[in-house]
């Protein structure tokens, strides 16, 4: 199962996968998109009788010292229970603060008061939803001065206090390692292998930062996945073996086709990576 | 610094846009970190602008858009979002509109704006198969009067002080002349929306009192007196039937005791 790479749904290509039922592996949906559209909701119902599905919160702000929105979690119960998801997961990040949600993905400090926090919510949330709930690694602009561990070593100590597992978003690796300054091949080597359960892959931007002459990629999922991320995912593959893979795509969509081919490409690497076969450099 | 308190100055510098915070210090590799931190900032206020213009074409066709963003830079900053589905934001944009002063030449423009909002709540829901009146009729006759009705989804009642449905009506047939005089006139709306469609349509302000109180599942009697109240023509029985013939009436609640009895059709 879930052996094809997956595609990420958006709204505006939602008629069209309904009516056409193209040939995708899977499908992962943000269910903030759908709880505020009941008729989304409506069609995304008859396709998860046809298609695996997986749900893929941006609204469990499972980093916040204010706390979790746990009205929201039980909105995305009913949905799960009504989808039936192969897979749930979220974000290692935090994006509401005292009742207001800030619509962004914003870094944490690696740090032991951070560490106890996300491991409680992390229990709380997968009981409130009633399934394992895969956190991912964010895309970062900037680290806290504070923090007295890594990211990696931060993820390692969750996986072994809660027993989580995680989606390694390999894009969002590259990002981080780019714009934070370390090796992004020693990341993923650092990561729990057996802890991986999916795998993501997104566009991002590059723009300069002429005060500070560097530039800086822009985690933007407007555009087509970087060579640079292909490499890198190849790498990931060698290292964790073949995992289910998303293409992400958000804002400038292209047309459905087209995450399809990229959709391709992730299931032809991910074949090669298993049988062994030299990597292919686009 | 706690967890909370860096959490809070991160949040005032996203949504405020200040440049700095206070003992907090910020890495970057070999970039500038407020630098890359004023990212989320220009993430908030793109992603939010763009979600209420989105959510508000009929409001940027009338205002422009350059108005409506600079109104939507302003409003993101007082009211961020509560909740983390991003179509659910915006339903108070409309009354701020009405308070800011920059559009009190456009006295308007706030009501006009909340139908706005309204054709795009409805329009996304569904439609639930209707109940037929022969159903409602077959109650016991000295207990219709504390029926409560639940009515489709997809549909609201707005009252305006303005006819902010002509002026609708003109954007949506792209038809607007090049001057338009709009005079002040009480209007009362039914909005009805589903899968993609929508329509509005004026009652008068008896009929609306009636449905806003059923819409609003006050038992029958009570919405019927309110009516009355400002009409006292109004009939009350063709008005219920016209509740059935429009089909919208998606269940029917009686309070015979203390459990409430859901009839369906
Ligand atoms: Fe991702």
């Amino acid at each position: 199962m879930l052996s094809r790479a997956g595609v990420g749904l958006r709204l505006p290509h939602l008629s069209e996968v309904v009516a056409t039922r193209p040939p995708a592996g899977w499908l992962e949906i943000h269910p903030e998109n759908f709880l505020a559209n009941p008729h989304a909701f409506e069609l995304l119902l008859q396709l998860a009788g046809d298609y695996p599905i997986s749900v893929h919160t941006v609204g469990v702000s499972i980093g916040s010292a204010s706390g979790v929105d746990w009205a929201h979690v039980a909105r995305i119960r009913e949905l799960i229970d009504l989808v039936n998801p192969v897979l749930v997961s979220g974000h290692l990040a935090w994006s509401t603060h005292r009742g207001e949600y800030l619509n962004d993905l914003l870094p944490l400090p690696y740090d032991d008061e951070t560490l106890d926090l996300l491991a409680m919510h992390l229990h709380q949330v997968q009981d409130g939803l009633g399934r394992p709930f895969l956190v991912e690694n964010p895309s970062s602009y900037f680290g806290f001065g504070t923090s007295t561990m890594t990211e990696v070593e931060f993820l390692g100590e969750l996986v072994r206090r809660t027993g989580c597992r995680l989606l390694c978003d390999v894009s969002n690796v590259y990002v981080s390692s780019e714009n934070l300054g370390y090796d992004a091949r020693a990341y993923l080597d650092g990561l729990p292998a057996e802890a991986i359960g999916e795998l993501h892959l997104g566009g991002f931007q590059s723009e300069d930062d002429p005060d500070a002459g560097t530039r800086v990629l822009v985690d933007t999922h407007d555009t087509a996945i970087a060579d640079e991320a292909w490499r890198l995912y190849t790498y990931a593959l060698r290292r964790f073996g073949p995992k289910p893979t998303l293409i992400e795509w958000d804002d400038d969509l292209p047309s459905f086709a087209d995450l399809l081919d990229e959709a391709t490409l992730a299931s032809v690497l991910a074949r090669q990576a298993a049988q062994g076969a030299p990597h292919v450099a686009r | 610094m706690s967890l909370a308190e860096l959490q809070q100055r991160v949040r005032d510098a996203i949504v405020l846009g200040r440049d700095a915070l206070e003992n907090v210090s910020l890495v970057a590799g070999q970039g500038d970190g407020w630098r890359r931190l004023a990212i989320h900032h220009r993430h908030y206020e793109t992603s939010l602008v763009k979600g209420l213009l989105r959510r508000f074409p009929a409001t940027a066709w009338l205002l422009g858009s350059p108005l409506l963003i600079e109104a939507a830079r302003i409003f993101i900053k007082a009211c961020p979002p509560t909740a983390p589905c991003l179509a659910e934001y915006g339903e108070t944009f409309p009354p701020w509109l009405s308070g800011w002063s920059e559009l009190a030449h456009v006295p308007y423009a706030g009501d006009f704006a909340a139908l706005d909002w309204q054709l795009g709540k409805v329009s996304i829901e569904v439609e639930t198969p209707a109940v037929t009146f022969d159903v409602f009729a077959a109650l016991e006759a000295d207990a219709m009067t504390a029926v409560r009705l639940r009515l489709q989804p997809g549909l609201d009642y707005l009252k305006a002080a303005w006819p902010i449905d002509n002026l609708m009506r003109l954007y949506l047939t792209d038809t607007a002349p090049e001057h338009l005089v709009l005079e002040p006139e009480h209007i009362w709306l039914q909005v009805r929306g589903a899968r993609g469609q929508f329509d509005f349509a004026r009652l008068s302000e008896s009929e609306f009192l009636f449905r806003q109180g059923v819409h609003a599942a006050i038992p029958l009697g009570e919405a019927a007196d309110c009516a009355l109240d400002r009409d006292d023509s109004f009939d009350p029985g063709r008005a219920l039937t016209a509740l059935f013939t429009d089909d919208l009436v998606t269940s029917i609640l009686t309070a015979a005791s203390e459990d409430t009895c859901e009839i369906h059709r």
